[in-house]
């Protein structure tokens, strides 16, 4: 484990909510929506906590993010000119 | 549109929702176009995301081809799930992100062979691999701890999912076909398994604040727990 990763996994180990949180499912019904308000200069943790905390707490579902983000960026850079 | 020719969509999402459910041809252009545009979306990740010496020579366009088809049949299968709260295509966009790292991870995991005997069961004698300063005392007492209440305050099912998964790589997916669950109830399991860590921990009087000195883990930037501190979350017991 990389030095980065054991401190992200102390790091989860107490941000850790008492109840319940956002299953992988849920964020992912969320995510597109979390992605646009972000680009658009939103302030996506903000309006969506919740999406945010879970992509805190599960690194694979926030590479998707970054993924998204990316490909995003790209559609956006190769979009005609209006 | 040149056949092959990643299209330029025009398409709102309601035009998009009715023509991937009007059948007939109308409903095959659809699926066809947004299959055009996830394998464009999914080559350019790919390119950007896979050093060339990961992937053999020549297998990512057909990785690239197997992750858009199979990125397809989960945007057919999971239709009414779309909240409409986002451009179509975004949402498209996520399912098609997710397969591809979803296969490049089952493929690391694949190469890293780890012997099965031991998946999920034994902690490492010192958690991590990059080469840094010499392990101070209070490092090794703290791993000691730690590693310790991992051994003792977790359920032996939550002590196998978050060895394969933090310690020993294994991807989520993959730790919760090898344990008979799924994805969310293995969050879930996680979860519960950090709470459990959290309250031995603090029940020892060690703080996040403590671990965190101690390793010298702190990344540069820990931008989600700078908002938590302008912003304190509204559970943090």
């Amino acid at each position: 484990m990389k030095r980065k990763d054991f401190g992200r996994l102390i790091d989860t180990v107490f941000a850790a909510k008492a109840g319940e949180e956002m299953s992988c499912s849920e964020y992912f019904d969320r995510l597109a929506c979390y992605a646009e308000l972000e680009t658009s200069g939103e302030d996506a943790s903000a309006r969506l906590p919740e999406v945010r905390h879970h992509m805190h707490q599960c690194p694979e579902c926030e590479e998707v993010y970054r993924g998204l983000l990316e490909v995003l960026a790209s559609e956006e850079k190769s979009a005609p000119s209006k | 549109m040149a056949e092959g020719e990643p299209p330029t969509t025009t398409r709102s999402n309601s035009e998009w929702l009715s023509a991937l459910r009007a059948g007939g041809r109308v409903q095959e252009e659809a699926f066809a176009e947004l299959r055009l545009l996830m394998l464009r979306a999914i080559k350019g990740f790919l390119a950007r995301k896979t050093p060339a010496a990961q992937v053999a020579d020549g297998a990512l366009p057909q990785i690239a081809e197997d992750c858009a088809q199979e990125s397809v049949l989960l945007v057919q299968a999971n239709l009414d799930g779309f909240r409409g709260d986002s451009q179509f295509t975004t949402w498209a966009y996520a399912i098609a992100i997710r397969v591809a790292l979803g296969e490049l991870r089952r493929r690391r995991w694949r190469k890293a062979a780890l012997d099965e005997a031991l998946l999920g069961q034994v902690l490492p004698s010192w958690p991590i691999d990059d080469p840094g300063p010499e392990r101070s005392l209070a490092q090794r007492q703290a791993w000691a701890l730690l590693g310790g209440l991992i051994e003792t305050s977790l359920t032996p099912l939550q002590h196998k999912a978050l060895i394969a998964h933090a310690f020993q790589g294994m991807p989520l997916d993959l730790v919760a076909e090898w344990l008979g669950t799924n994805r969310n109830s293995l969050y879930k399991l996680i979860h519960d398994a950090r709470k459990r860590l959290k309250a031995a921990l603090l029940s020892h009087g060690v703080s996040h604040r403590d671990l965190i000195a101690i390793f010298e883990a702190l990344p540069p930037e820990r931008p989600y727990l700078e908002e938590g501190k302008k912003r304190p979350p509204r559970d943090v017991s």
